[in-house]
């Protein structure tokens, strides 16, 4: 389980990778009504392309989803 | 470039089978080479082998009552056809043509039973393979009768990018030898449908057209379309 948090997610990361390694950004990409869940293209675009299709920050959508990612480990590190 | 047993073990009728089995399909199989336009068989006939594509691109079609012919799926390297040739007797349900100079792995129907026999993973995989093929079948067939054909050729190309395309410099590159007929006959619909379309879709930046090429400069743009999403 730990090795899935070890790709650092960056702006040049496709779409299709990121919910690989992080499936609960699919979360973030709904919240925000983006249609990258289960799209044809998300092994192409990355989360720059995303971010600028849906007009958000870049840094918006990289400091949410590493949020998660923290929350996550969070949880998974043990006491 | 993989290696032959490589590229036949990436195959998805022999996924999962030991090393020795791969050295034995690349042991049993025929190589042959056929060039751009030529028929490696026709729709009816006898089914006398089962086909992995080596190298090179081909397309599947079937022919209609009025001699219009229909795209069933276009094929790239490493993607098995004529599997029919694994059931004794069989004859080919589509036909095989190269739309650029191809080669391709054959075994004999004798060969392949011997094979299923002591492999019988090759019979789970062929299930697996023809339910795959059918869901997709099923599938296009939903979008002929409920899309419109915008939606239904947006759909195509993109289902093609995913298959065989590449992310370049402006956009993702298509550069599959698709001429305008073969797109009407994978979307069900006419060469002035198709062109009027394209044109359409180059005027509005969505993609740039190129003689057998297609670069789709805005994927999420054709994704709004096949989709029917809000732009």
């Amino acid at each position: 389980m730990e090795a899935r948090w070890s790709t650092p997610i960056d702006a040049g990361m496709t779409v299709e990778d990121t919910l690989l390694h992080v499936p609960q950004a699919a979360e973030i990409f709904l919240e925000h009504h983006m249609a990258c869940v289960g799209c044809v293209m998300s092994c192409f675009d990355t989360l720059a392309d995303a971010a600028l299709i849906y007009g958000i920050p870049i840094e918006t959508l990289l400091a949410e989803i590493a949020a998660l990612h923290e929350s996550e480990q969070g949880l998974e590190t043990p006491s | 470039m993989p290696s032959d047993l490589e590229l036949i073990g990436t195959c998805a009728l022999f996924r999962g089978l030991p090393p020795a089995a791969i050295a034995e399909l690349g042991a049993a199989a025929a190589v042959e080479r056929f060039e751009k336009k030529v028929l490696l068989f026709h729709e009816g006939e006898p089914a006398r082998a089962l086909w992995m594509l080596r190298a090179g691109r081909l397309k599947l079609t079937k022919l209609g009552g009025n001699g219009q012919e229909i795209v069933v799926r276009f094929l790239i390297p490493g993607d098995p056809f004529g599997a029919i040739a694994i059931l004794a007797g069989a004859r080919y349900p589509v036909s095989a043509e190269a739309v650029e100079a191809c080669e391709a792995f054959s075994w004999t129907p004798a060969d392949v039973a011997a094979l299923v026999e002591r492999y019988p993973a090759i019979g789970m995989n062929s299930a697996r393979v023809m339910s795959e093929r059918m869901q997709e079948l099923q599938e296009r067939y939903r979008e002929l009768a409920t899309e419109r054909v915008a939606q239904r050729v947006a759909r195509a190309i993109l289902r093609l990018a995913r298959q065989t395309g590449r992310r370049v410099e402006g956009g993702v590159l298509l550069d599959l030898p698709l001429s305008r007929q073969d797109l009407a006959e994978l979307t069900g619909t006419t060469l002035f449908t198709i062109s009027r379309t394209l044109s359409e879709w180059e005027q509005q930046g969505l993609v740039e057209l190129g003689r057998e090429r297609v670069l789709i400069k805005s994927p999420h743009g054709l994704v709004t379309i096949a989709e029917d999403l809000p732009s």
